[in-house]
């Protein structure tokens, strides 16, 4: 069982969501960043200007550990930042959801084309943004994902339209 | 500087062609549209057209860039006037008195004075451009490795200490913007450095994924969240913006649009040296427009549903458009996220900026200067006679608005060199930018130091090979050197003293509650 009684609790969590908090967070990525850059780069081997090749790169990761630090001791430090103080776990998953699924929507992309895999990645994201019923969802999704091949179709920017081995076989274009 | 006329009749020819006017008419009418839609700002519809730029020849590019520009900050004033809902954060000023006069049945005035106000000042400091930015460069050219150095640690500075409320956040994003820029390969021998193990990226990052990831995945993210927590949608507003736009409802009149001349000076003014200046950009020419027209001109009552006030705010955010090219085309050094990304769309096209640009490529310079003026033109007549469709535009869901940008965002950044790197890219700085959003760091000093950095190394690095490796004399090698390296630090000092921006965002809040509370 934790000595820390609800206030204290209260006053941890609400730390996190202060500049001083996410300044710490900062903090501590940047100096991992400036330790890689000091140890698995070649950042002492000197060019042929003398100049040393991660001269710049370590300065710059330096420059980032020492301004998140600034945040730590500054006068704003006890601000609570109103946007990450409402950021809930629910809806980081949402953005790591997200980004996988857009990942993952490039994937199918560039193997089986846009015409099976945009509807499907649109409906994905408009369902889980809250259109109902799923088959409007389905429809704006397959209309959204023709308007915007139509518009790099117009401007001529090379995309894959369909599964490679199907293209072929009908003797169409499979990047266009 | 002498005009080159031939390099003028080449520009023409380029500018004066239906291709060109066509993605001028298609850049202002998304621009106006993406910034009425609010969460989609000028930087975001821009950077999310960048990769499509990319494909085109310099004429339509520029021409697709600078109109989306234009159009954005215009765009803005709809849903500020008719909603109370700024596009863009540089209409949150046309909101004090455009959504009073909305309130009473004056929105359509109110919208035409928003675009009147707008062109005009946008074409007098368009005009101030082309002859200021030219002049600069003349000077720009004595510059030497040491000055050009300083020079950028100056710009970059500035950008820092005034892009957002809090000083340290603005130094993170440009920290930040630096390190990218290093990933890759060193600008001078090649030599692959910090690449994390990546072949991939013994490139570099590329413009494309970083602006559009900072720009548009991030801020879709944002918007998500504020979509899962913003549950209500306003039903009544379709038949408000019919309200604003029936035929009873009353226009503007030349008499109406000429009182107001004083506000429109004093926001071009103001908003001409504030574009100018690297850092501050058209929120705060909006902001001190309407804050000095109000001191000016105390016995109008702003705030309290008035033309002037309309005026003042428009003037003062349009005025920016020109001026804050005059760095880019002047020193090569973008003074804003919308320079840096018609940089980048010049760079991609083979033009960089630079001082020299006026004596290598003039017939760019004049094509950019020729789509500017025309660009006013276009707004004018697409901001008059479609401002009711892009009220309506503003209402699109954002349950559809967000998936449609994540897929512009994928395929944009695919079909810009079809690398797949590109996309990965992408994705994680989508991520960077939500937590930037979320922390509230500001990008535009990212971007730009991004295109600065490896500028800078070489400058820094040709001037040690002059000097034979002697630091002290590479970097203060003239006594202009020694004055820009001491402006900057007490530049910097002054805006970190006397938190130049959190005092106006305080004053802008307290307008807001001012005007909006009655």
């Amino acid at each position: 069982m934790s000595d820390e009684s609800p206030n204290q609790a209260r006053q941890t969590a609400n730390w996190w969501k202060t500049n001083q908090g996410a300044g710490a967070v900062m903090t501590v990525l940047f100096a991992l960043l400036l330790l890689y850059v000091i140890f698995l780069t070649d950042a002492f081997r000197p060019l042929r200007d003398g100049f040393l090749l991660g001269l710049f790169p370590m300065m710059t990761a330096a420059m980032c550990v020492a301004f998140a630090a600034l945040m730590l001791v500054d006068r704003l430090r006890k601000k609570v930042i109103a946007e990450y103080a409402r950021l809930d776990w629910k809806f980081v998953g949402f953005v790591v959801g997200a980004i996988a699924w857009s990942g993952v929507f490039f994937w199918f992309l560039i193997r089986i084309g846009f015409v099976v895999t945009a509807p499907i990645f649109m409906f994905g994201l408009i369902y889980s943004l809250g259109l109902r019923p799923a088959r409007t969802a389905f429809l704006a999704g397959f209309a959204i994902s023709a308007s915007v091949f139509a518009i790099f179709w117009i401007i001529g920017a090379r995309l894959p339209i369909g599964p490679e081995w199907l293209m072929e076989k009908w003797g169409l274009p499979v990047v266009y | 500087m002498e005009v080159n006329f031939e390099a003028l009749a080449v520009a023409a020819d380029l500018v004066f062609q239906w291709k060109t006017l066509m993605w001028i008419a298609i850049g202002i009418f998304m621009g106006i549209a993406g910034g009425a839609m609010p969460g989609l700002t000028a930087a975001t519809t821009m950077a999310l057209f960048l990769p499509l730029a990319a494909q085109m020849s310099l004429g339509p590019a520029l021409g697709l860039l600078i109109g989306i520009y234009k159009g954005a900050v215009f765009g803005g004033s709809i849903s500020a006037i008719s909603f109370a809902t700024p596009g863009t954060p540089e209409a949150a000023a046309t909101v004090y008195d455009g959504y009073k006069l909305m309130l009473n049945g004056k929105g359509r005035k109110a919208i035409l004075m928003a675009l009147y106000a707008s062109v005009t000042a946008d074409f007098l400091s368009d005009l101030v451009l082309i002859v200021v930015a030219p002049t600069l460069a003349v000077i720009a050219l004595a510059f030497g490795p040491s000055e050009k150095v300083w020079l950028m640690v100056m710009a970059i500075a500035l950008l820092a200490s005034l892009s957002g409320t809090h000083f340290a956040k603005g130094l993170i994003s440009a920290a930040v913007g630096f390190f990218c820029a290093t990933i890759g390969s060193d600008p001078i021998g090649m030599v692959q450095r910090n690449t994390f193990g990546f072949w991939q990226l013994s490139d570099g990052i590329h413009l494309i994924p970083l602006v559009v990831g900072l720009f548009a995945m991030g801020r879709m993210l944002e918007e998500a969240m504020h979509l899962f927590r913003e549950k209500k949608i306003a039903e009544d507003l379709q038949a408000r913006i019919r309200e604003i736009f029936s035929k009873r409802s009353e226009g503007l009149s030349i008499r109406e649009y000429l009182s107001c001349w004083r506000e429109m000076s004093i926001g071009f003014g103001i908003g001409t040296f504030v574009g100018a200046l690297p850092g501050l950009g058209s929120t705060v020419g909006a902001f001190l427009s309407y804050s000095v027209a109000k001191q000016v001109r105390p016995h109008i009552k702003f705030g309290t549903g008035k033309l002037e006030g309309v005026a003042a705010a428009e003037a003062g955010n349009n005025a920016t458009v020109g001026p804050t090219l005059i760095p880019l085309l002047a020193f090569g050094i973008p003074g804003s996220s919308s320079a840096a990304l018609l940089g980048g769309a010049l760079t991609l096209q083979g033009f960089t900026p630079n001082p020299r640009m006026f004596d290598l490529y003039p017939h760019a310079v004049y094509a950019l200067f020729i789509i500017l003026l025309v660009g006013n033109v276009f707004n004018l007549g697409i901001g008059r006679f479609f401002a009711l469709l892009f009220a309506k535009i503003a209402l699109l869901p954002r349950q559809l608005l967000i998936p449609l940008v994540m897929l512009m965002a994928v395929l944009g950044s695919y079909a810009y060199q079809g690398n797949t790197t590109d996309v990965w890219v992408m994705l994680v700085f989508g991520f960077v930018g939500f937590f930037f959003r979320i922390w509230g760091i500001p990008e535009a000093p990212l971007i730009v130091t991004f295109m600065v950095a490896p500028m800078l190394e070489a400058e820094l690095r040709r001037g040690l090979l002059i000097q034979r490796g002697d630091w002290f004399d590479a970097l203060f090698h003239s006594n202009l050197a020694i004055g820009l390296a001491v402006t900057a630090a007490v530049l910097t000092f002054l805006c970190a003293r006397f938190s130049l921006m959190e005092r106006m965002s305080e004053a802008s809040e307290k307008q807001a509650k001012e005007s909006l509370g009655d």
